[in-house]
């Protein structure tokens, strides 16, 4: 018999991070603040109302998976890649720096020197939950200091799966087995991200193609997807075990890549629509669990240094990427924003740790993970606020570091619409109105859920995004609120009324509707012209049919245009040439 | 991070469900099967590798339960409630019942006949008492489609077996929710019924006073933050689960009053219900490959080996199974056909009416597995109706492909009958009609064009197969023939040989077929909505085709061009769209 309640821990943790998520939100503090103090609140260190089960682990690593994806989906080649070799430079300085800073702290405060090894090894990161979060609150994550930060975190994640890999073998033997264990992981990344490169230039696009019409199977394709790296990274020491081989990838890697492969699709902007709440919620989950796992007197032991260690790591961080950044060519805002947000220490410190003390020998014991995790929690909570208010604190202190401004720094392409014309959804009457719009405008959007569409589009020379318009990423990207222009061939009430909502006074919105009242309400909330499709068409119809029984050599003529449209029976003729004399 | 094959962690577990339900996903997509069968038979294989602890999964996706039903109340929420029961909703119910009578009698017989003696390996070590029994009854009366209607939108349609599949189905979810509650509430164990109803009526109270008072304060403490939204909708469900699971009552129960608390505005909260969306879609898709998993089928090895032994505990259960799959694929359209042709609706849309209901429905799945859980319904007969329900779900698909094949096989030899007509009335055409307008389908479209041939003297006839248009039929149009547009009579009585146009407003491929084959005699303009379709059927001899976009679009080019000019101010083209509509106003066209 099945026994099966609802599990009570995770409502707990669901409710109460709720709850301290709204307060912060009202209290204008970030929501990870109000996850992390949730989860000491509630966890062993005050009231110890909830221990972590198999459920909330789950769902916590599941957090992290979904963010990671995320991040993935984000990552377009095209956008990112003449960022590769500045990230290269500034990440591996970096982590060299602040992990020997993080040892030599270590050894000058009482911890033994096996301890400041994995100290060092554990501040080294920034962290990617917080990081991420918060520029994607912010809207800042495909700016051009998010998508540096967003760079180095990767390359910081690709070292934490390396040291994992290496703490997971035991202590090690000699450099030698530590060069195997790296080389092996090396390979397995490698290996990996040209299996997910590959599909996404081989495979993936004819498979989405074919199931982008059905949502539902869309998101749960997508989610296949995700789970088959999840899985394989997860088990890719049982898979590789019958060839000898000792191998580690984390979770967080594969779904990273999995994430990486959609992403150079015309479907990823959508598909972030969709993980995104999910990664919200789940990731709340991860954020309260952190600090569950503590007894008061493990995290407390160290608590004097924690605060010294902190305090001397976020600066000596800022400092370090400053100046790297800086060394890079970034221009002064960039530079400053790059690194006030990059100051505190990672999750992964926290999971480097927990490795640590769980392997056999244990390289620390319950103190110095829970002194790691002080650091962390700490350094996170602070970190957030400077990320709250970055630009605050740039334009604060702008005048005293204006001496490092450049004279011709990097500068980032602009690709944002303003002006445009933003047309959702592709049809016959769509394409008529492009073909006129397009003498009056430079930049037209079209934004489609149909594959087919997007390419027709494309390749008669508009810019195209697939999505469904009901995700602000997507109203985002087509720059909506700076449309001139807007036509909606959509028929979905919600659809148009958002858009009507989000547009400004200026801009001339056409809709569709379909019956009276939604035609009334169109106008109220103030569009410039609803078409009635159903009942134009009729009326067009009509005038149709009375040539018909005039006149049938004019009713001839009248059709001919239309009947060598439909002769053609092209799904999209070539839009920018002309059919018939429809347009006068 | 990640355990052992041996005992795999429940992120494995996850991974395993989701990666082996990707594949079957996709060959689904290819031969046209819906998402939950492919999901469940996901599940089976995975569930009998063995490896996978399925109450800790089922913990976890049985949030999928609760996000389903909190979705329908929400948006029984937001809909305006009916009261008026129409004719389709009456056959829905009454189909319910015999459907539900015949599900229980089934299982008594096999409960009888597995009493025998010469069935004595067989048996099961509990009795198929009249509870499961009733079980069985509903898993047979429901086709539901919650998750069709909710979790797979569909295509708004004017096609009149469409509509009177669509309108059965809704009819099974509210029947598939209130038996969901009251299978909850405890109601088959007789003692408790008083104090679980009260709970019940507790919670939905209590939901009703969060949605007035409290829910506008949440929205203000949101203060415009999505997330703290999402995750401030998302903590009062689970807050109602909790407490609903604390009475001893469940989940479901505590899902539905969440949805009641929920002020639903999806233009406010778009984002929000986005997320609400992918949250759900998540969990349900988890929740029906987690079912999957708790059907254990004999191993192929120990069949092999001794299969008398392996077979005998499965042969219970696999009774029940393909009893509930004939009743639901054979037995059900049958009397939905009997029920809808007995109310007026022609042959050929109650036959296919019936198609698109020939299966155990989504919601019985969850009915099933809640009585599981609330230790009501015993395990034999929980996974027979799981794999009847996926059976005679990809089953249903089938006859869904060749519905139209399978419908004129059945006509043809005559097992469909003649055509019956209830009313006297059914043709209004005068029998010495000729150089007429045939107009097919009196919807918005077919009565503009009757508009149209009165205002010019030009004598009609419509063909409508749709009763419920009978009232206007009978007081707007002087000739009409209710009925089947593909039965030779319909075309005899309305002499379309004689006829000078044929308009055929209904967009369905048959019909439009059917018209064509008159195109070398009458003129005839069909419509349909695939631009590509229309090279073929003016092929075929249509003289014009109706495409509705394109005949808008002409219409708005120039007014677009107009304003674009600055030949209009957009005041002016409001005016003069509103001046250009009136007229399909006053025609009484809304």
């Amino acid at each position: 018999m099945v026994d099966v309640g609802l599990a009570h821990e995770v409502a707990l943790i669901l409710v109460s991070g709720a709850l301290a998520g709204v307060l912060a939100v009202r209290l204008g503090q970030p929501t990870i603040i109000g996850y992390i103090l949730t989860g000491v609140v509630i966890g062993p260190v005050v009231f110890g109302l909830v221990e972590p089960s198999a459920i909330t682990e789950t769902m916590a690593e599941l957090g992290l998976a979904f963010l990671l994806f995320l991040l993935g989906i984000k990552m377009r080649f095209g956008e990112i890649r003449h960022l590769i070799a500045p990230i290269v430079k500034i990440s591996i300085p970096q982590m060299a720096a602040i992990g020997l800073i993080g040892f030599g702290l270590a050894l000058l405060l009482p911890f033994s020197f096996e301890a400041a090894i994995i100290i060092g090894l554990a501040v080294m990161y920034s962290s990617t939950a917080v990081v991420i979060k918060m520029l994607n609150d912010k809207g800042e994550a495909t700016s051009l200091h998010g998508k540096i930060d967003v760079g180095v975190l990767l390359a910081q994640d690709i070292v934490v799966v390396i040291i994992l890999a290496v703490l997971a073998a035991g202590q090690p033997e000699g450099l030698a087995d530590i060069a195997t264990t790296l080389g092996i992981v090396m390979v397995l990344v490698t290996v990996t991200a040209v299996v997910a490169i590959g599909a996404s230039r081989f495979m993936l696009p004819q498979l989405f193609r074919r199931i982008s019409d059905d949502r539902t199977l869309f998101f749960l394709i997508a989610m296949s997807w995700l789970f088959l790296f999840v899985l394989v990274s997860d088990q890719i020491d049982f898979i590789l075990a019958p060839f000898g081989v000792e191998a580690y990838l984390s979770v967080e890697m594969g779904a990273f890549l999995a994430g990486l492969a959609i992403a150079q699709l015309p479907y990823s902007k959508d598909l972030q629509g969709r993980v995104n709440p999910l990664t919200d919620l789940f990731v709340m989950i991860f954020f309260v669990s952190v600090a569950l796992d503590f007894e008061a007197s493990d995290l407390l032991a160290y608590w004097q240094e924690a605060i010294v260690v902190s305090v001397v790591l976020m600066v000596a961080k800022f400092i370090v990427f400053f100046g790297l950044l800086h060394w890079q060519r970034f221009d002064l805002k960039t530079t400053f924003l790059g690194s006030i947000g990059m100051i505190q220490v990672s999750e992964f410190g926290i999971v480097v740790a927990v490795a640590a003390a769980e392997s056999q020998p244990p390289f620390i014991g319950p103190e110095e993970l829970g002194f790691i995790t002080l650091v962390a929690l700490m350094t996170m909570s602070v970190s957030v606020y400077f990320l709250q208010y970055n630009q605050q604190l740039f334009e604060l202190v702008e005048p005293y570091i204006k001496r490092w401004e450049h004279d011709d720094p990097i500068q980032p392409g602009d690709t944002e619409f303003r002006n445009h014309v933003v047309v959702i959804g592709y049809d016959e009457i769509a394409r008529r109105a492009l073909r006129i719009l397009e003498e009056r405008y430079d930049d037209i959007v079209v934004v489609d859920r149909n594959v087919a569409h997007v390419e027709a589009v494309e390749e008669a020379g508009y810019h195209a995004l697939f999505g469904d318009f009901q995700y602000a990423q997507i109203r985002k990207d087509a720059a909506l609120k700076y449309a001139d222009f807007v036509f909606s061939s959509s028929g979905q009430m919600e659809i148009n009324e958002i858009l009507l909502r989000e547009t400004s006074d200026e801009t001339t919105v056409f809709v569709e509707a379909a019956t009276a009242e939604q035609e009334k309400r169109l106008y109220d909330l103030g569009a410039a012209y609803v078409l009635m499709v159903p009942q134009l068409g009729v009326a067009q119809f009509i005038k149709y049919l009375e040539l018909y029984f005039e006149d049938s050599a004019a009713f001839d003529e009248m059709i001919r245009p239309d009947l060598e449209l439909l002769r053609s029976g092209e799904l999209f003729p070539d839009i920018a040439v002309r059919h018939g004399g429809h347009d006068g | 991070m990640g355990g052992t094959m041996a005992e795999i962690a429940l992120l494995t577990a996850i991974a395993i469900l989701f990666v082996v339900a990707g594949p079957l996903l996709l060959i689904g997509k290819s031969v046209r099967l819906p998402v939950v069968p492919s999901l469940i038979v996901a599940g089976l294989i995975v569930g009998q590798l063995g490896l996978i602890d399925e109450a800790l999964l089922l913990e976890l996706a049985r949030l999928g339960i609760a996000f389903l039903v909190f979705t329908f109340s929400l948006n029984i929420n937001t809909e305006q409630i009916r009261t008026v029961v129409t004719n389709t909703e009456v056959v829905a119910i009454v189909q319910a019942l015999v459907l539900g009578a015949l599900g229980i009698l089934l299982t008594l017989a096999i409960g009888i006949v597995l009493d025998f003696p010469i069935f004595a390996d067989v048996g099961l070590d509990e009795a198929l008492t009249i509870e499961q029994a009733l079980f069985v009854g509903i898993a047979a009366a429901l086709s539901s489609t919650i998750v069709g209607t909710i979790l797979f939108t569909r295509p708004k349609t004017e096609i009149v077996h469409d509509d009177l599949a669509n309108q059965i189905d809704s009819v099974n979810d509210f029947l598939a929710v209130l038996l969901l509650l009251v299978v909850s509430a405890g109601a088959f164990a007789l003692d408790p019924i008083a104090t679980q109803l009260g709970y019940g009526v507790i919670l939905f109270v209590a939901a009703i006073v969060i949605n007035r008072y409290l829910f506008g304060f949440i929205e203000q403490l949101a203060d415009g933050s999505d997330e703290a939204m999402l995750i401030s909708i998302v903590a009062i469900l689970i807050i109602f689960l909790a407490v609903a699971e604390l009475l001893d009552t469940s989940i479901v129960v505590g899902a539905f009053a969440a949805g009641l608390a929920i002020r639903g505005n999806p233009v406010d909260y778009s984002e929000v219900f986005n997320g609400l969306t992918s949250i759900r879609q998540f969990f349900v898709g988890l929740f029906f490959a987690s079912v999957g998993t708790l059907v254990t089928l004999p191993a192929p090895t120990a069949v092999i080996a001794d299969p008398a032994a392996a077979l005998a505990p499965f042969i219970p259960v696999a009774a029940i199974a393909i009893g509930l799959v004939i009743l639901a694929s054979v037995v059900k359209p049958i009397v939905t056909v009997a029920l809808l042709v007995y109310s007026g609706y022609d042959r050929r849309s109650a036959t296919l009416a019936g198609f698109e209901l020939d299966h155990v429905g989504v919601f019985s799945v969850i009915v099933a597995i809640e009585a599981l859980i609330l230790g009501f319904l015993i395990e034999p007969v929980f996974e027979a109706i799981i794999l009847a329900a996926a059976l005679s779900m990809i089953l249903s698909t089938v006859t869904h492909i060749f519905d139209d094949e399978i419908y004129r096989m059945m006509a043809q030899n005559g097992w469909l009958g003649r055509p019956y007509h209830d009313v006297d009335d059914w043709n209004t055409v005068p029998a010495d009609i000729s150089d007429h307008v045939v107009i097919v389908g009196y919807g918005r479209q077919g009565r503009r064009l009757v508009d149209f041939c009165k205002e010019i003297d030009q004598p009609y006839a419509v063909i409508e197969n749709n009763p419920e248009a009978l009232p206007d039929l009978r007081e707007e149009c002087d000739a009409y023939v209710l009925g089947d547009a593909l039965e030779t009579e319909t075309a005899v009585v309305s002499n379309l040989r004689a006829a000078r146009l044929i308009i055929s407003t209904a967009d369905a491929k048959p019909i439009t077929d059917h018209f064509l084959k008159y195109s070398d005699s009458v003129d005839v303009i069909v419509r349909t909505r695939e631009l590509p379709m229309a090279a073929e059927l003016l092929e075929k001899g249509a003289i014009y085709v109706i495409i509705p976009d394109l005949l808008a679009a002409d219409l708005l080019a120039g007014n677009l061009r107009a304003l674009l000019n600055g030949e209009h101010a957009p005041k002016e083209l409001q005016e003069q769209t509103l001046e250009e509509l009136s007229r399909e106003r006053e025609a009484g066209v809304e």
